[in-house]
């Protein structure tokens, strides 16, 4: 076939993807099956009969023949993480071994038991169906499986759980060291029977839940792969409302259990562990009673189908797949396996050689200790590595390349082909091989590589990677995120997903897709250069996503052009490759280093392939390399880097270890710019760039001062893209964008910080170019972030603009303004406050406001001083003021003009107080409670101005009542007068003479009058401010008068009764004329005996 | 009320009152004084009263001068009350009374000298004319005079009746002192030493033997040891 363009071109079959790529080994066709197989060959073996020597696959299944032969009771264990290939190695050896018994006719019957759907049911089904039990001598034992597999089918499956896990509360005598906490003990039972816990624990992927799909097959939903059924800590987490149910309505011990495992105290999630270990434990007696087939029913059942085997002269062989598929009754299932069939009681057992898959997990936590011990073989496939367990067998790019090329070759042919194959002996020197039907074998090879899968055999079998490379695969694999690297993952994760995902796009002309959407489960590389990304979207435009996928994974994750061998190559990727997925060749970048831009970067990912590994740190001064890291990179992807540092000196090495820890930092950036992973290194990175913020940007001009900056600049509210976990808060916080311009600010601050001295001049130089740029950006923005209280809100004033309004209004409550005041005098005052011994005066004004002002008044005074706030806000506007001049703390410099500007900007708005929005706890202190007073302020001061108007209006009145049209002077005289005759007339009284001053009288009349008639409410405000004296004078003199006048009208009422008693009194006296005339006659007849008796003598 | 109002008044008010209590108080003056002048009214009507009943037996010359000093004081005390300047005048009237009373007893004891004067051995001569027997019978008239004129003794008269009668009380004891008087003497000391208890034999002498021999006189006379 005459080759054509070498593009957008599709080798093969999409629907025989989901059908290879099976994740059940023994799912997957046999023929397909074998035509994939991978052989395992660096097993380790663990606990085994004898040494042996083959590691391979065909040496354990040369193991099984051999016991077979020498009729040898088998108990394997193949264990490793879910997805390493268990099932795949399970199967091959039950295939192989089939074929091997079936050559000896027929010696052993062979039966494989799949996990199937998942299910104890369906497992049980399988054995039923496998015609293992003679319906005629079996039928108890056939009838006992039946009846389980009806009880787990059954609607009350749930709640008979339940109940039988109540049962076995009381039933399964367990160590005293195996029981619960009294606590739990006592309240267990009752937790069980409340009807809303029941609830809870059969919720949807609740625990019944998953023991129930796990037991039954009717649940539908099979177990998710890594799910054990059984309880987990984390199923006593109840929400909040099913806790409320509780406590409204629930019993009251489940109430008090239930409490005491949604607390977050260590020992409390201590409980919640240890009931989900009692539940556990009594989970198989649950199973066992609620399918009535206990452990040891299965082993009597197995026992008796031994018995039968015995007698008809044949062995057993059981290939499980997982031993998880017997829960519930996996111990008696283990018994069987265990027993052997020589020995006094077992000798009328048939041999058995049993095959089990055991993950990690089980064999560390639920396989019988005692048991341990009679596995004759223990075969582990993990290999551990970066301290995580991963497959052993796919150690290398070759390896990884070997498995994927073999199901790369599956897909490109037909199920019929294989069959072809397998029915002709499965002879892998004869399997059908794609490639060699490709009219662009040629291209395809040479742009995209190829594995010989049959090395070692007699003929090559040469399988195109395509559409993948094996550095696609490689890095695609060392990428995968949260996901074990078993060759499932290999095949699920990388090759299967990016096909089904993404192999339909070639032929549109649309593949590769941008490097975050390639994959799900694992993460793209970056960029070696994160200036690059600038390069790729200029010359690749619209493809520069596409570009970028290429080059990080099938490339060198540069967009370096070089020339190998005549040919250009960017990102050691050939033309044919990019033209293959009908992506633009780009020039790329020469090699050449422009000061201040974004160097090339060493590649972090692990030692593989055609990495290219520079280690070359643009404007370190170190000491030259003396040899080049050659690259040796072939197309084929069979490249090794070799590092040639034997001369390294130790001060070199010193430099080297700086800029291994850079490269550490420029990774972790570039896998963050390229929507990869979050920043691993962010608090280190964030320290810098906040560091950066701090210093770079002038705080004080913009009216911020240092705490506000330290409050925002910070790690709980600032944060870069992504990493908004970090953040207590998400709605308050600044979030800094992902883009190559602040990529280029985080890598000029990781230079700057970790090697300053090493960095000539022109580096530097443009590293703060690229902070200048950024930040000559994002200033205004960063800026209005720190200004503003909390992220979401809209708050446009500066804090110290509130804090002077905040002062300003305190000091008018305060009775410290008046209204000739200028903005320097305010100012004056809002500094005198702030000094030491202001709270004094405070405390005094307060104290007087109680007695002279209104109750609203007194409250706002009281509300506004709640939890000390005054003082910080006069302490917050001081500190705010303050430029710091050095490192001086006792000179101080204000900043008078911002303040100044701040009450002008209020007082040209007549004090229009609009309420702020509500803060969120997030916001910093000062804001807090700056905004608290002045919220305070905006609710209640116009109100209160109104109370204390209305008051001395009162005032007013009372004292025009009391005083009339009189002149103060008059009033005053007159009381004078009132005192001067109570002396004189030696009256007593209780008054006191307080000599009252005419002109306080007239002037709290004056400015009374004033205020009371005042609109404004700036004005009202310092009037009642200046008048804090006046009012204070008015309050004890119209008190004054008040008594006053009760005392004189009290004593008129008094003195009206004493005249009138007086002049009762009067009526009845003696007329002076009487005495007069008595004289007169007296006088008259003393006279005349006087005259008489000189007459008469 | 303005306090303006109320404190003016208050200020009247007590201005008022104060007039009032002064009233009040000279009304209280007035009354005492009028009180006063009455008590010395009327002991000034006791003095007049026996000032005129007896100064044609007494010797009231020096009243008069005592009345006109009185008179003077009573003028004066007059005049004083008329000016308003005493009103009070309680003590002086009752100075003025004692004046008066000094006057009256002078009176009282002029009289009582004048009356013991005219009753002077009146009374040692009833004795004896009581003891003759045929004055036995009317010794209750005589007893009754000679109280009643004792009487006068200490209660000056102060009417014409009262005078009158001890006029006749007198007049009417002179009576019967007259017939011991016509007696020998011896038979008057006779009979004064009956009276007396301490006649003896001696006494009784010729002349008192014959007196004794005329009528029952013998027989009112024993003889002891």
């Amino acid at each position: 076939m005459a080759e054509t363009l070498f593009t957008r071109y599709t080798c093969w079959n999409q629907h025989r993807i989901l059908k290879v790529f099976n994740k059940e080994a023994v799912s997957v066709d046999r023929s397909d099956f074998l035509a994939t197989h991978a052989p395992l060959d660096n097993l380790h073996y663990e606990n085994m009969l004898r040494d042996l020597d083959d590691k391979r696959e065909t040496g354990l299944l040369h193991e099984l023949e051999r016991c077979r032969r020498d009729d040898q009771h088998v108990f394997m264990v193949v264990q490793g993480i879910p997805g390493i290939g268990k099932s795949h190695l399970i199967r091959w050896l039950k295939e192989m071994y089939a074929v091997g018994s079936h050559e000896t006719q027929g010696e052993d019957f062979v039966f494989l038991i799949e996990r199937s759907h998942g299910n104890l049911s369906s497992t049980l089904q399988q054995i039923i169906g496998a015609g293992i039990f003679d319906e005629a001598t079996m039928r108890d034992e056939l009838e006992k499986l039946r009846t389980a597999t009806a009880r787990l089918s059954s609607e009350t499956l749930a709640d008979t759980l339940l109940d039988q896990i109540r049962n076995g509360m009381k039933e399964v005598v367990l160590p005293e060291d195996q029981r619960p906490s009294i606590f739990i003990r006592k309240r267990v039972e009752h937790f069980l029977q409340d009807i809303y816990v029941r609830e809870e624990l059969k919720r949807e992927n609740g625990p019944i839940d998953r023991i129930q799909r796990y037991l039954s097959v009717e649940k539908g939903a099979r177990l998710a792969e890594r799910e054990m059924p059984g309880f987990e800590p984390e199923d006593f987490l109840f929400s909040l409302e099913v806790r409320r149910t509780i406590r409204d309505g629930g019993y009251k011990e489940a109430r008090e259990l239930v409490d005491k495992l949604q607390s977050d105290d260590e020992d409390d999630k201590d409980i919640r562990r240890t009931l989900a270990v009692y539940f556990n434990r009594l989970l198989n007696y649950a199973v066992g009673r609620t399918t009535t087939l206990t452990a040891d029913d299965l082993k009597a059942i197995f026992h008796e189908l031994r018995r039968q085997l015995r007698k008809q002269g044949r062995g057993l062989a059981l290939f499980i797949e997982d031993i998880t598929a017997f829960t519930g009754i996996d111990e008696g299932l283990i018994d069987v396996l265990a027993t052997q069939h020589t020995g006094e009681g077992n000798q009328e057992f048939c041999r058995l050689i049993s095959v089990v898959g055991i993950t990690d997990n089980y064999f560390e936590q639920h396989f019988p200790d005692n048991m341990k011990e009679r596995v004759t073989h223990r075969i582990l496939l993990n290999q551990r590595n970066r301290e995580r367990l991963e497959a052993a067998l796919l150690q290398s790019p070759s390896t990884v390349a070997d498995l994927a090329a073999r199901y790369l070759n599956a897909i490109r042919l037909s199920q019929e082909d294989f069959d072809v194959w397998v029915e002709m002996g499965a002879d892998f020197n004869r399997l059908p091989n794609a490639c060699d039907r490709c009219a662009f074998k040629a291209t395809c090879h040479r742009a995209f590589g190829f594995q010989d899968i049959n090395s070692g055999g007699k003929n090559d079998q040469q399988v195109g990677l395509y559409p993948f490379n094996e550095n696609a695969l490689w890095v695609m694999f060392q990428q995968l995120q949260h996901v074990s690297r078993t060759p499932r993952s290999l095949l699920s994760s990388i090759i299967s997903y990016v096909l089904q995902s993404h192999g339909q796009k070639i032929a549109t002309g649309l593949f590769p897709p941008p490097a975050k959407e390639l994959g799900s489960d694992f993460k793209p590389p970056t960029l070696q250069k994160i200036a690059q990304r600038q390069i790729i979207e200029d010359q690749a435009m619209k493809d520069a996503s596409r570009v970028e996928t290429l080059v990080l994974f099938w490339g060198t994750r540069t967009v370096d052009s070089t020339i190998q061998e005549n040919t250009r190559r960017v990102g050691n990727l050939s033309q044919e490759v990019f033209q293959a997925f009908n992506v633009p060749f780009i020039a790329g970048e020469e090699s050449r280093q422009i000061a201040g831009q974004a160097s090339t970067l060493t590649n972090s990912l692990p030692a593989a392939g055609n990495v290219a590994a520079r280690t070359s740190i643009p404007g370190v001064s170190s000491p030259p390399v003396k040899d080049e890291h050659v690259l040796s990179s072939t197309p084929s992807g069979s490249s090794t880097d070799i590092l040639s540092h034997n001369a390294m000196s130790s001060s070199q090495n010193g430099v080297q270890g700086v800029q291994s820890e850079v490269e550490t930092y420029l990774d972790d950036i570039n896998y963050w710019l390229s929507e990869t992973s979050k920043l691993r290194h962010y608090d280190k990175l964030s320290r810098w760039f906040f560091e950066f913020l701090k210093t770079a940007i002038p705080w004080n001009e913009y009216g911020i001062d240092a705490n506000q900056v330290k409050d925002r600049i910070s790690l709980r509210k600032m944060v870069i893209e992504d990493q908004a976990s970090k953040i207590p808060n998400i709605s308050d916080c600044f979030i800094v964008t992902r883009s190559n311009e602040f990529a280029n600010v985080l890598e000029a601050l990781v230079y700057l910080n970790m090697m300053p001295h090493l960095l000539d001049q022109g580096k530097i130089g443009g590293y703060l170019s690229h902070l200048s740029v950024w930040l000559d950006e994002q200033e205004a923005a960063i800026v209005d972030f720190v200004r503003r209280p909390a992220g979401q809100s809209h708050e446009q004033r500066s804090l110290l603009e509130i804090l002077s309004i905040d002062c300003m209004l305190i000091a008018c409550m305060q009775g410290r303004l008046e209204r000739t005041y200028t903005s320097a005098d305010v100012l004056k005052v809002l500094l005198e406050d702030a000094s030491k011994g202001s709270e004094k005066l405070w405390n005094t004004a307060f104290q007087e406001a109680g007695t002279y002002r209104t109750k609203p008044w007194h409250s706002l005074m009281k509300n506004l001083d709640s939890r000390e706030r005054v003082r910080i806000c006069r302490d917050a506007l001081f500190q705010m003021a303050n430029l710091p001049q050095g490192s001086s703390s006792r000179i101080r410099f204000i900043n008078a003009p911002a303040i100044c500007r701040a009450l002008k900007t209020f007082n040209d708005a007549n004090w229009c107080l609009t309420p702020m929005e509500p803060l969120p706890s997030s916001a910093a202190q000062n804001w807090v409670y700056a905004s608290e007073v002045y919220n305070a302020f905006a609710h209640n001061f116009e109100n209160v101005l109104s109370s204390e108007q209305a008051k001395l209006r009162s005032q007013l009145h009372a004292l025009h009542t009391l005083v009339g049209d009189h002149e103060p002077k008059v009033v005053v005289s007159s009381i004078q007068q009132w005192f001067q005759q109570m002396a004189q007339h030696q009256r007593p009284h209780k008054m006191d003479d307080k000599r009252l001053n005419p002109l306080k009288l007239s002037k709290i009349q004056s400015v009374f009058e004033k205020i009371v008639n005042e609109q404004k409410l700036r004005t009202l405000a310092l009037r009642l401010s200046e008048a804090r004296s006046t009012i204070q004078d008015a309050s004890e003199i119209i008190a004054y008068l008040e008594t006053f006048q009760r005392t004189v009208t009290s004593q008129v009422n008094q003195l009206i009764q004493e005249e009138t008693r007086l002049k009762e009194e009067m009526k009845d006296v003696v007329v002076f004329d009487q005495v007069v005339q008595t004289y007169d006659l007296l006088i008259a007849q003393l006279r005349k005996m006087t005259s008489e008796g000189e007459v008469l003598l | 009320m303005t306090i303006v109002t109320l404190a003016q008044s208050v200020c009247l008010q007590l201005d008022s009152i104060d007039a009032l209590t002064h009233q009040k108080q000279n009304a209280e003056n007035i009354s005492a004084t009028h009180k006063e002048l009455l008590l010395t009214l009327r002991t000034f009507e006791q003095v007049k009263q026996h000032f005129y009943l007896l100064r044609t037996r007494l010797d009231l010359e020096e009243l008069t001068t005592d009345f006109q000093k009185i008179s003077a004081t009573a003028s004066y005390l007059q005049q004083q009350f008329l000016e308003r300047t005493q009103l009070r005048q309680v003590q002086d009237l009752h100075s003025l009374q004692t004046q008066l009373s000094k006057s009256l007893s002078r009176i009282e004891t002029k009289w009582k000298k004048y009356a013991e004067g005219q009753a002077k051995g009146l009374f040692d001569i009833l004795e004896i004319v009581l003891q003759l027997p045929e004055m036995q019978s009317k010794a209750p008239a005589i007893r009754g005079l000679e109280t009643r004129l004792k009487r006068y003794l200490s209660l000056t008269p102060d009417t014409d009746e009262s005078l009158a009668d001890f006029d006749h009380c007198f007049l009417e004891l002179r009576k019967y002192t007259v017939q011991v008087e016509n007696l020998h003497a011896d038979v008057r000391v006779f009979l004064q030493k009956v009276h007396e208890r301490r006649a003896t034999m001696a006494d009784v002498t010729d002349e008192v033997i014959r007196w004794c021999r005329q009528g029952e006189h013998a027989h009112s006379f024993k003889i002891q040891l």
